[in-house]
């Protein structure tokens, strides 16, 4: 297992003409085996961060260490996850599974088998041979953890990995990430505009602010584990609840702002 | 359930040749398949070439200038797609062709390449290149970066995703292209041989309506539809192997 040291990371993007900083000397340190969650409102940069750590995009200044090597492009010793499951579809939920040790060559008489054993740990035994099309949206996210962890990554990054589900699946998936979690232990970071999920799965939360995209905050979660979802009715994760969403609200951003300018307007 | 609305249109034809009949307007279904029959083993008597002959003439010309069309197609848009310059320069030259009915150029080509085979796979290919290019393109940029990032992040070197990932991920689409090229390939190809042939489905349809047999007018029209249905039929085939479930 690594861990991820993001240090004084800048970004700016040429948007229209004009330079826009998205991101502003951010430094954060994620331990091995840890889980962390990015939050903030739209366009503070975290989702930047998160394919910055992936490997997709340079950072102008500053650098990713995984295991004290700097990151130079993606790898197999970060697992990605994103908003919708991209699956290949052309590919059966057993073949899409076994993408990665195809494409590395690292296919042994063994692959096969570990490869549906994972597909039974992730609840989708019986559906090796369905292709992605033919399952639920639940599935199909479970179908790409299993994709995922077929790699033996190190690191996962997830962007809003549960954001397009609904309310229902969404809170099976977590509570299905937790136990993963559990029996695992990888390091995670979670890109999440939802602060309860951040809460519930953490061990600490990233709180930034919008223009330029800047850490405001890090707010541990000393919630016990292993958790399930009945932790999110406790006193404390209540408590913790509010603390993320006043940084969230008090930091600055886009709607702020936007406030202010119409504030101003009625003078 | 397709079957029904062909059915309908014979079964229209029939009771439309029996209302009017005369075989020279509208020959009945049975008097045209009777000719075909006929024809398809025997050469017709004005000329020295059997139905199955002319059919094999035009689906070899069809093939050949089908082949080079979509290979220069293919190969042309796959640059644009992946060289921004390339495209800036060629795209403008694309949508300028690409209203041009490929008929347009049967004289030209006549004068250039004479009357024997070349002009007609040229004019063929022609028609099908700007067809590949748009449909290509398009196909490989709607390829969502995700499925590239998701597949660098398992493991998979830039040329593994390019390979297995961008290019499998276009092929329905392309694949699509290509029953649309086929389409025109066939315009192009009755068209050109109407104007400058003497064998092949196009030349038969024009020598009979120059002797007022329209039995045999159909009887090509029947022909070209069903090797087209055959080769349409064909790349439905290779697209839903490439794209299994739709």
């Amino acid at each position: 297992m690594a861990g991820v040291h993001v240090r004084n990371v800048s970004k700016s993007f040429a948007h229209g003409g004009s330079i826009v900083e998205i991101l502003r000397n951010v430094s954060i340190p994620v331990g091995e085996g840890e889980f962390v969650s990015l939050v903030g409102r739209s366009g503070c940069g975290k989702t930047t961060l998160l394919r910055i750590i992936g490997g997709f995009v340079h950072a102008d200044a500053g650098s990713v260490l995984v295991d004290e090597a700097p990151v130079r492009g993606p790898g197999s010793d970060r697992g990605m996850l994103f908003q919708q499951p991209m699956l290949f579809p052309w590919l059966t939920v057993l073949d899409n599974t076994l993408f990665g040790p195809r494409a590395e060559g690292s296919c042994t008489p063994g692959t096969r088998a570990r490869a549906l054993e994972l597909l039974g740990i992730v609840g989708l035994a019986g559906f090796e041979f369905h292709y992605p099309k033919q399952l639920s949206g639940g599935m199909m996210h479970r179908a790409a953890f299993a994709r995922a962890m077929m790699v033996d990554p190190e690191i996962l990054l997830m962007d809003e990995p549960f954001g397009a589900l609904d309310a229902l699946t969404r809170t099976g998936m977590q509570q299905f990430l937790l136990d993963l979690w559990e029996r695992r232990r990888f390091t995670v970071v979670l890109v999440t505009h939802d602060v309860e999920e951040a809460v519930l799965l953490s061990d600490r939360v990233a709180v930034m602010a919008s223009q330029p995209g800047e850490l405001v905050e890090t707010i541990p979660i000393p919630l016990p584990r292993p958790r399930t979802y009945e932790v999110s009715e406790s006193a404390d994760f209540v408590d913790l609840k509010r603390r993320v969403r006043r940084a969230v609200e008090h930091a600055r951003g886009g709607t702020a702002m936007v406030g202010a300018g119409r504030a101003a307007a009625l003078y | 359930m397709g079957l029904v609305g062909v059915l309908c249109i014979i079964v229209g034809w029939w009771l439309a040749a029996l209302v009017i009949s005369d075989n020279v307007i509208l020959p009945s279904p049975v008097a045209t398949a009777r000719t075909l029959l006929h024809y398809l083993t025997r050469p017709y008597p004005a000329r020295g070439e059997t139905l199955l002959g002319d059919t094999a003439m035009s689906l070899a010309r069809i093939l050949a200038g089908f082949a080079w069309g979509a290979l220069v197609g293919v190969v042309l848009g796959a640059l644009m797609s992946a060289l921004r310059p390339l495209r800036l320069i060629v795209d403008p030259l694309i949508e300028l062709g690409r209203p041009l009915p490929p008929l347009a150029f049967i004289p030209l080509l006549i004068v250039w390449f004479g009357i024997g085979e070349l002009p007609k796979v040229v004019l063929i290919g022609l028609g099908v290149i700007p067809i590949m290019v748009v449909s290509v393109v398009a196909a490989l940029d709607a390829v969502p970066e995700e499925y590239i990032e998701a597949a660098r992040s398992l493991g998979a070197s830039p040329r593994y995703a390019l390979l297995h990932v961008r290019v499998r991920a276009a092929l329905p689409g392309v694949i699509t292209g290509l029953r649309l090229a086929m389409g025109i390939s066939w315009t192009s190809i009755v068209a050109v041989e109407m104007i400058a042939a003497t064998n092949g489905l196009g030349y038969v349809i024009l020598e009979a309506s120059n002797y007022l047999v329209t039995t045999l007018i159909f009887s090509g029209i029947v022909l070209i539809a069903a090797v087209a249905l055959i080769l349409d039929g064909l790349l439905r085939l290779v697209r839903r192997l490439a794209a299994p479930m739709g």
